[in-house]
């Protein structure tokens, strides 16, 4: 990849945890808007050409994103002091008062959903599957074939739906509304999941996860599984709460989830065979640049998380006003930015 | 215990073997031994079991497929029973049907190394083995290149340099060279030969192509249905074998009476040369009756392209990205001609179907379709033009065949176009057999008449197709022929992108060569496929001139077949 400046994906993987950890507790418009335009600027300044693809697709599915979260925000929520519009109150469910509040706590909420989808794709554009693979321990090699089928399972449902409409117009079928696309979704899954079988298939026949050696005993592994099906339902409940909007269970057991998930992986009764690499891992100052900018700006953002969590939030009931401006958080997460910055103004890559 | 000599290097031992949910085996106690350094080739109709059978060996069969499993397997001292493909990886090597699939990384020495890194070894070993295997392969030159940016040769090549870095006692090749053109096949199993003989790799491959492949083979193992199996030496084995399977030179020898009966050009040479002593006469023109020539100086038998023009290109010129994929092609297609596109990987062949298609837009130049008295551009008639994709699959959205060309006519009566009825559609592609299977569930042969007959049911005007004959058995290549001769005797214009030289010899009326993007030569088959050292048949290479097919040897030396 000459041309490009590369950063080790472990270091990329710190700046996920910190933008996915803003992207999915903020709800202050401010801070989401200005983490969208942080993404934009990662994707744009390192994202290899090559990997580089449009963001058209995500700017298509945004006014659909907004108008879903809208419409069930405005239709289902009574509360709030700016009456938009009045439902007859004999109308099942969506009767009643129609608020600006409601609009306003939709559209932030679509925001979010939307520089969530923007943070995913970056990261998703920024590393390969297959270096993320070769810092995984051994022991979690079935996983990680799981991992790379799904990894490879998007780009090909998106391949199978080029396709398929192309066959489909060639045919004077053309796609019309959203109809016409639903009796797509059971041949377009087929069609993407047979091809990620496929990738599934060669990593197994080529020693993908080398040979696993058993060790430890039959109860050792049973309380590992049982670890691992724990830290499962841990992390199920933590979701639920978190959508549900609980503040307090689901840090707990969020943590909880992934303390027993990592011992269920750690402990299974196989131990790791050696593992080489043909191409060594350099860090470089950059990788170190990237980090610490990231652990800085997840920092400050727990802190204000904790101390302050209204400024980092957007409430709009009963009283719709202006979300308050979170200025510490505003000002550190430019940092985020720092590896479009190192590409941008750093002395290029030598690896 | 420790593999020797007298050990069979693949042990299948009364291997009984059905997938998931399928009550009929697959395999039914097949046994087969093979010998360290030995050359097995797995031939048998499409949905035989070849593929299952090669999936033995690394234990993908049963550790990734699942279904029900009895007998066993070994290689050298492990059984496949108790050892998954982790842990076969560093014996058996396997190298998949489609290159682009196998690719799992985006540097050639990246790629050869992944196998390497997974089973742990030294980084200073693993460089070592690296090196050799580009060396072994000669692609060292490509070493810093994406997988994405070589052709089909090349990644089969890479994949091949993947698995012998693992320094694998048994190499085994699913149908290798089927995406492949001539020269690249030709690349890719000359490499696996010299594996065989100068390493002693024992070789496993299936293959439907066997003039390609029958001269490098020491051994044949025949799957026929339902699950059984016929093995021994080459020349035990090919006498039994159906003239249809046999290679074009196999065939001349059957039909002279030679025995063995020739597999090379070169056993055939020598068989006519001891048969004609006073040697045999070189044939320019056989008579095809009268002749017309084409303005560009082909020359077609008398009559053949009276018909109206129906496909017309003029100075086509198609770009995607940064690069242009067709160049300056311009082109005529009458009313019930076959036209054959031919060329290299990476030459322009499914670019040209889909610049006729309408699918891309031309850069310059013009694409015209006839229709209703006037030429129009493909762009805007929906539903006259029926394109069979190399990936079918895009074509099947029901449950099954009936499903989905009862879909194709709906469509097609709503354009106030249809002309059949499902039934009609299933007994004209001779498929009502397969009307309730659901798409996914059939052979590749019964998949691509399947999709024909999807396109077909929408009462199309022409017919294009790419690649159909991939990894399809004869019987199943001449059932598609059977079909397409009547298609084209009804006035359909078909144009056919194919790397089957011999198929299309017998068959096409006008074969376009495309190389590098360009047309480089059109013109009857007997024109175009003659007198190439790549691109021509094994009974021209063997007599020369003008001599194309089984039949024509036949008649310039007088066996009256």
């Amino acid at each position: 990849m000459s041309g490009v400046t590369t950063f080790d994906v472990r270091a990329w993987m710190v700046w996920g945890t910190s933008a996915f950890l803003i992207a999915l507790l903020a709800r202050n418009p401010f801070v989401l808007v200005e983490l969208g335009i942080v993404a934009l600027t990662v994707r744009f300044a390192c994202v290899p050409p090559e990997r580089l693809a449009g963001i058209g697709w995500i700017l298509r599915v945004a006014p659909l994103m907004l108008a879903i979260g809208v419409v069930f925000n405005v239709l289902t929520v009574r509360s709030g002091d700016r009456v938009l519009a009045t439902l007859p109150d004999s109308w099942p469910v969506i009767g009643g008062d129609l608020t600006w509040n409601a609009f306003a706590y939709g559209v932030v909420s679509a925001l979010a959903l939307f520089v969530l989808l923007l943070v995913g794709t970056t990261l998703g554009a920024l590393m390969r599957w297959i270096d993320l693979t070769r810092i995984l321990p051994q022991r979690v090699a079935p996983l990680a074939v799981a991992g790379s089928v799904a990894w490879v399972f998007l780009p090909e449902l998106s391949r199978s739906f080029t396709d398929i409409r192309e066959t489909m117009a060639l045919r004077g079928i053309p796609l019309r509304g959203p109809r016409s696309f639903l009796p797509l979704v059971v041949p377009l899954l087929a069609q993407g999941l047979e091809r990620a079988m496929t990738t599934a298939e060669v990593l197994e026949a080529r020693g993908f996860g080398g040979r696993p050696v058993r060790a430890g005993s039959r109860r050792a592994g049973g309380m590992a599984d049982l670890a691992l099906i724990a830290g499962l339902v841990a992390l199920a409940a933590g979701s639920y709460d978190l959508v549900s909007g609980g503040r307090i269970a689901w840090p707990i057991l969020f943590a909880g989830g992934a303390a027993a998930l990592g011992t269920g992986l750690l402990r299974r009764p196989v131990a790791d065979a050696p593992r080489t690499r043909y191409r060594l891992a350099r860090w470089r100052w950059m990788d170190t640049a990237t980090c610490a900018g990231s652990v800085a700006v997840a920092a400050i953002f727990l802190w204000r998380w904790i101390a302050q969590p209204a400024g980092l939030g957007f409430d709009p009931y009963p009283h719709l006003e202006w979300p308050p401006v979170d200025l510490p958080m505003m000002l550190v997460m430019p940092l985020l930015a720092l590896p479009a910055a190192i590409v941008a103004f750093g002395p290029g890559d030598d690896r | 215990m420790i593999a020797t000599d007298r050990m069979p290097a693949l042990a299948i031992d009364a291997v009984t073997y059905a997938y998931p949910g399928v009550d009929e085996p697959v395999l039914r106690a097949v046994s087969l031994d093979l010998d360290p350094a030995s050359f097995t080739l797995v031939v048998g109709a499409s949905g035989s079991g070849k593929s299952t059978l090669l999936r033995l060996a690394n234990g993908l069969v049963p550790h990734f497929t699942g279904g029900r499993f009895a007998g066993a397997v070994r290689v050298g001292e492990l059984d496949t029973r108790l050892s998954g493909p982790r842990e076969l990886a560093a014996a058996v090597g396997f190298v998949f049907q489609d290159p682009e699939a196998q690719m799992l990384t985006d540097r050639v020495d990246d790629e050869i190394a992944f196998g390497l890194e997974q089973a742990g070894i030294p980084r200073g070993t693993m460089r070592k083995r690296v090196e050799e295997a580009l060396d072994l392969l000669g692609i060292g030159h490509l070493r810093e290149r994406s997988p994405a940016t070589l052709s089909g040769g090349e990644r089969q090549r890479v994949a091949i340099a993947s698995a012998m870095a693992m320094h694998p006692r048994i190499l085994v090749l699913d149908e290798p060279t089927s995406q492949l053109d001539p020269w690249a096949a030709e690349d890719v199993l000359t490499v696996v030969r010299r594996l065989n003989d100068d390493l002693g790799t024992t070789v496993l491959m299936a293959e439907h192509r066997l003039e390609r492949t029958l001269h490098h083979a020491d051994r044949i193992v025949e799957l026929a249905a339902p699950g059984t199996v016929t093995q021994g030496g080459v020349g035990e084995v090919l006498p039994r074998l159906a003239d249809g399977a046999l290679p074009p030179v196999a065939q001349l020898g059957r039909q002279a009476g030679w025995s063995p009966l020739p597999l090379t050009v070169k056993e055939a040479r020598r068989a006519i040369d001891a048969t004609y002593p006073i040697g045999v006469r070189r044939v320019d023109r056989l008579s095809d009756g009268g002749h017309s020539t084409d303005p560009d100086g082909a020359t077609y038998p008398a009559g053949s392209r009276s018909s109206p023009v129906t496909i017309a290109l003029e100075g086509v010129t198609v770009r995607r990205g940064e690069r242009d994929v067709l160049r300056d092609v311009s082109l005529e297609i009458h009313a019930g001609e076959l036209v054959a596109l031919m060329g290299r990987n990476g030459s322009g062949k499914t670019s040209l179907l889909r610049a006729i298609a309408g699918l891309d837009e031309p850069r310059r130049g013009t694409v015209a379709i006839a229709s209703q008295g006037a030429m129009r551009s493909p762009r805007h008639l929906p539903g006259a033009i029926g394109y069979v994709p190399q990936q079918s699959g895009a074509l099947f959205w029901h449950e099954t065949v009936r499903e989905d060309i009862k879909f194709a006519i709906d469509a097609a009566r709503q354009r106030k176009t249809a002309t059949s009825s499902v039934e009609e559609v299933l007994a004209q592609l001779g498929i009502a057999g397969l009307a309730d299977r659901h798409p996914r569930d059939l052979s590749v042969g019964e998949r691509v008449r399947a999709a024909i007959a999807v396109v077909l049911a929408g009462s199309p005007s022409i017919l294009l197709l790419d690649e159909p004959t991939r990894g399809m058995d004869w019987r199943a290549k001449d059932a598609l022929l059977a079909l397409l001769a009547g298609l084209r005797d009804s006035g359909m214009p078909i144009a056919i992108a194919t790397h089957d030289v011999e198929l299309m010899a017998r068959f096409a009326d006008t074969v376009v060569l495309l190389g590098d993007r360009e047309m480089v030569a059109v013109g009857p088959p007997r024109d175009v496929l003659t007198g190439s050292l790549t691109f021509s048949t094994q009974m021209n290479t063997l007599l020369g001139g003008s001599v194309l097919t089984v039949d024509d040897a036949s008649r310039v030396l007088g066996l009256g077949g």
